[in-house]
Order: structure tokens, then sequence, then C-alpha cells
């Protein structure tokens, strides 16, 4: 047989293979190039850190705490500020030999707009991931996410400036999460993402006060990733529908996992906290995956997503 | 894993044997280290009672670690083995000093800039608090080389994480009673002076910066020009080194510790501010950018 299809295309994204590295977990990018076992040839697409309108300092340290199977971070969005992604990091990043999708974050709509209207400029940039989901800030991030409304203005913003495909990506902390996807999609989304991290606590019981520096973080890491494969099942049947793509992630660590969202219903999926451990894990799931489908005799990537049997 | 030895205090000596890291590493780096860990075995208990007593001696089983957990070089051996030392604090140490030798450790490193040693002091003062003597044993080696006079002034609790044995020799700076040194570092030729907040035979009564006081004030007379000192210890000691430093108009470089996630740059976990050319104070990672500062640059009173 011959070596199966791996390259994607997700409304214009087009992919080496539909492996991302997730937002946040990654900096700006060049922080794993010395490692050794990573290679960013190996790699779809990386998803730059949240970049808002000002520069921005983040929260209080300690900013992560380990749970069982997962990590807690609020790190509260530190970075530099659009201008400087744009003018001093972008230009350093032109060799690298995949694709970039910015991150977006602001605390109103206008910003949004603004920092989708200054990464338009930027020729690196192939697509923008729009963050209504961050729980680690206090105004915006997951307030827009959880509401319909806010969520559908946040993403029309975006979508009045940005040329190219539009990720919205998706909060796991609401009761209906098929709703804000279909909303997003109305307001112009082309690719939902989904899971952003889920609110979570640490406690020291010696001192009786939150582990975090901020009180509360965001949970990532292999405990949420079936919470994770339920929704992207959820959101795919709504996202099938309307032809929109859906990006898959939370807990990813190995080849079986990122099989585990493709059959869900993810064309592509993103890898996060398991680099933190296991830097060369975006090799092995390539190695992994190309195995599962040659076994399987499929032939390209794409016949795989959304091919889960349902009892009857 | 080669092997990991209890000392006082629940202070552990772990070895591993990493020919690469043991190669590259410069004093001050670190190294990123996961105990994969495991969940206990299933037990099959014959009565209630038996269950009590059980538990009474082994706590629940842990689940296995997910992040490594920094620690600093402490020694860099030329057989290849490399030496941490830590105190356990919470879950990752608590299973490091449980782990069996032979064990695979997951161990990245070296990782960060190490101390600045391109310009070396004739004179080298390196204060250590607790565990914070780690990393300062590396460094202790490589000044020496280079033909440094090195004085060891350690810090700790009642116990020292250390054998500890009684020199003849008094230095110059403390009264004749404080003469308890550290023979590793005696072995090296440097001098060792140990510093105790509850009263202990042979240790000086007070804090590792008190220590350090009573070092500066000794030497002033003579000058601190050609001399630095280098600090790795708990935040509030530091800052009182850093103070100490400012003081009597000497460079110091401290080595910070953050909790962190990734240790390569990633996840912007592990921050501390440190001011920037402009005069303003900003979010530094102590893992890519760090772990080692000027002392004068740390913002010591920025941190909530």
């Amino acid at each position: 047989m011959t070596q199966p299809k791996l390259a994607v295309d997700l409304a214009g994204l087009k992919m080496r293979n539909p492996m991302i590295v997730g937002s946040g977990t990654f900096g700006y990018g060049e922080e794993l190039i010395n490692v050794a076992g990573f290679k960013n040839e190996d790699i779809g697409a990386i998803t730059l850190k949240g970049t808002t309108l000002e520069p921005r300092e983040g929260n209080a340290t300690p900013r992560v705490a380990e749970s069982a199977s997962g990590m807690l971070n609020s790190i509260g969005l530190q970075n530099p500020g659009v201008d400087a992604v744009i003018s001093d990091i972008l230009p350093r990043l032109r060799s690298f030999q995949t694709k970039l999708i910015a991150n977006i974050a602001g605390r109103t709509a206008g910003e949004y707009r603004e920092v989708a209207k200054k990464f338009r400029e930027a020729p690196e940039i192939a697509a923008a991931e729009v963050n209504i989901s961050c729980p680690n800030v206090k105004r915006g991030g997951a307030e827009f996410g959880t509401d319909p409304g806010a969520a559908a203005e946040i993403i029309a913003a975006v979508r009045e400036v940005w040329d190219r495909p539009l990720i919205a990506k998706l909060t796991p902390n609401v009761t209906d999460i098929a709703s804000i996807a279909e909303a997003c999609i109305e307001a112009g989304a082309d690719i939902l993402s989904l899971i952003n991290t889920l609110r979570a606590m640490v406690i020291d019981t010696a001192l009786r006060r939150p582990v975090l520096g901020a009180g509360s973080g965001g949970l990532s890491g292999p405990a949420v990733k079936p919470v994770a494969i339920m929704m992207v099942h959820q959101v795919y049947q709504v996202a099938k529908e309307k032809n929109v793509p859906v990006i898959g992630m939370g807990g990813i660590a190995s080849a079986n996992d990122a099989l585990e969202f493709i059959i869900a219903g993810a064309s592509a999926f993103a890898v996060g906290t398991a680099i933190f451990w296991n830097p060369s894990v975006c090799k092995q799931i390539i190695i992994g995956l190309r195995s599962y489908l040659i076994e399987n005799e499929i032939n390209d990537v794409s016949d795989l997503v959304g091919t889960l049997k349902l009892n009857q | 894993m080669l092997g990991v030895v209890e000392l006082e205090g629940d202070h552990w000596r772990l070895r591993f044997h990493a020919p690469a890291i043991a190669d590259s590493s410069k004093p001050g780096q670190f190294v990123n280290v996961r105990y994969p860990g495991e969940l206990g075995e299933p037990r099959a208990f014959d009565s209630y009672a038996d269950v009590v007593e059980y538990h009474k001696k082994h706590p629940a089983p842990e689940p296995p670690l997910l992040l490594a957990r920094p620690f600093g070089v402490h020694r860099a051996d030329a057989d290849g083995s490399v030496e941490i030392l830590f105190k356990v604090v919470g879950r990752g140490t608590r299973m490091l000093a449980k782990a069996e030798p032979g064990t695979e450790l997951d161990v990245l490193g070296p990782i960060g800039n190490g101390f600045d040693l391109s310009n070396p002091p004739q004179t080298a003062a390196l204060v250590a608090g607790g565990t914070g003597l780690a990393p300062l044993y590396l460094l202790a080696q490589r000044l020496q080389q280079a033909g440094c006079e090195v004085v060891i002034l350690v810090g700790t609790g009642f116990h020292v994480p250390m054998t500890v044995s009684d020199s003849e020799q008094a230095v110059h700076f403390l009264d004749d009673e404080v003469t308890a040194v550290i023979d590793e570092y005696v072995e090296m030729g440097a001098s060792v002076r140990i510093a105790t907040v509850r009263p202990r035979k042979g240790c000086y009564t007070g804090t590792a910066a008190d220590l350090l006081a009573q070092y500066l004030d000794a030497l002033s007379p003579r000058g601190t020009s050609d001399k630095e000192i280098f600090s790795c210890g708990p935040w509030a000691m530091q800052a009182v080194v850093a103070e100490l430093a400012a003081r009597f108009d000497m460079p110091c470089q401290v080595l910070l510790e953050e909790r962190m996630g990734c240790g390569l740059g990633a996840c912007m976990a592990c921050v501390c501010k440190i001011r920037q050319q402009s005069g303003e104070y900003k979010n530094k990672r102590v893992c890519v950018e760090g772990p080692v500062f000027r002392a004068e640059d740390v913002g010591w009173k920025e941190r909530k």
C-alpha cells in the first residue's frame, strides 16, 4: 500500500498533517527548537501564544499546579502585545517549515478586531484562532465564550477585518457547547476548535489556601480528554451540517488519543500539555497515526473523520 | 537512577547516570526530572483490622506524575553521573525519594543560563539557604579551578543536609567556637561555615544572611573590590543577601527558584519581575531567561 495521505485542508488552512500545537503550550514557537526529538517539520501548524492589543504581564505566581493526570495553569495571557509580536517575533519565525496560527484575545469586541486587523498585515499568519474561552482573565475571555450572543459578537467583529481562515476556540465551561458552536458558525467562523481548559482549583491543605497565585486556573492534560472527546462529538453533529471543520484538543498524549478525536469528528487535532513532559510526543503521534491508517487500509486521514459507530 | 540516600531532615541526595548532561552542565544550570511512578498493586486483606494496620504504615498510592520537577545540578562527575539534592516538599519529591535504583527517570537538561563566570572574582562568597546549597557545589568547583578563593556560607534549619564534621581551624571573621564544616567542600579547598537559627554546637547562631553580614563587616576594611557574592536559597533570604550586596557595593548573582510547568520556556509559568534597561520591571521566565539573575535587577519587593 502507498503511504496514506496526511495532508488536510480545513476551510483553506492547508497543513502537511492534521497535527497542530495548541496555543499557550508552545510560547511563540521558538522554545522547543533546541530540544532533541522535536522538529517543526513534523507538525502541521503552530498556534502562537494568545496575543492582546496591549502587552500583558499576566497573573501572580505560582501559575501552575499539578493534579492527578492533569495540570492547572493561570498564566493570565502574559504576552508582549500584538505590535511587538509582529515586529520582533514573527520575522524570526519566517524560516519555520510549518504554518503559523495567531491566537487573538481581548477585553472588548473592538480590541479583538484591532488585533486581527494588525495580524492581517502579517503574511506569515495562515489563520486566526479567536480565543473566546480563556478562563484566566478577569474581563473578557471566558465571559464571551459562555454566552452565544457575546461569542457571536466577537466572531463577527473579527470576521469584518479578517480575510483568512477564522477559528473560534470554544470553552468547555458551558452547559450546551453545541449552541455556542452554532452561534460562532452563524457569525462567520470557518473552523471551530475545542476544548480550552476547564476551570479548576487545587488547595494546599497545610495553608488552606489555593496553590495558584490567582486562586483558580484552567485544567489541561490527560484528565480532561474524555470531556473533550464528548464535546467534539457534540459539536461535530452541528458543524458537519454547515461543512465547518473541527479542531479537537484536550489531553492528547499519544496517537491513540489523537485517533479518538478524529473518530469523534475532528478534522485536525492539537497537542498541548503533553509536550511539557514529552517533547518528542509530536513525532510519536505522527508515526502512530500513519501506522493506524496503513493497518486499517485508510488512504486519507480525512476519511476517518467522524466515523464513530454509535450503538443503535 | 543509580541511588537515592536520605540525609538529615528529609533531605535527599539522588544520583543518576546521564553522561551528556554530566559533560555539559555549567554551574547554576538545572535539570528537569520526572519519576514516572506507578499506582500501587491492588491488595487483598484478611480482615478490616489488617486494612487499618496497613494504612497506618502506608499512605494511599499516588497517581503517576505528569510534570517534571526542576533541580539544580549539584554534582556533574567525570564518570557520567549527575547528582541532585532535594527536600521532600510535595508529591513529586516524595515519589523521587522512593524511587528504586535502576528506575528509568525522564531527565531533560542542562537547562537555563548558569552563573556568569566570564570575569571571575578573586574572592567569591557563596551563600546558600537549605537545598540552595545544591547548585553551589559545581560553582565552587569551577571557581576553585579558576584560582578563586571560595568562602561558602550555609544556612539551614536545625538539620544540615550534609555530613558535617568539625574543623580545627577557626576563620578570621568568626569567633573560635564556630568550627562546623561540610567535608565535601573542605576537600575541595573552600572555606565553609554553617549558620543555624537554633543554636547548634560548632555552628553560627543566626541566618545565612546574618553570617554573610558578619563576613562582609570583617572584610570591608580590606575592601570588597574583586569580590563577588553568589547566592541560592529562599526568596526572603536572597532579598536580604541582595540588600547586603548593595550596601557593601559588591556584585551579586542570585539563582532564583519558581514553580515550573515545562522548563522549556514555552508555558510562561515560572516568571519573576526583572528590571529592564528602561527601569521598568517585567516578568521574565526563570527557566530560560534565568535561573541566575543580577541581584540588583530582581524586583524583590514586586512579588505579591
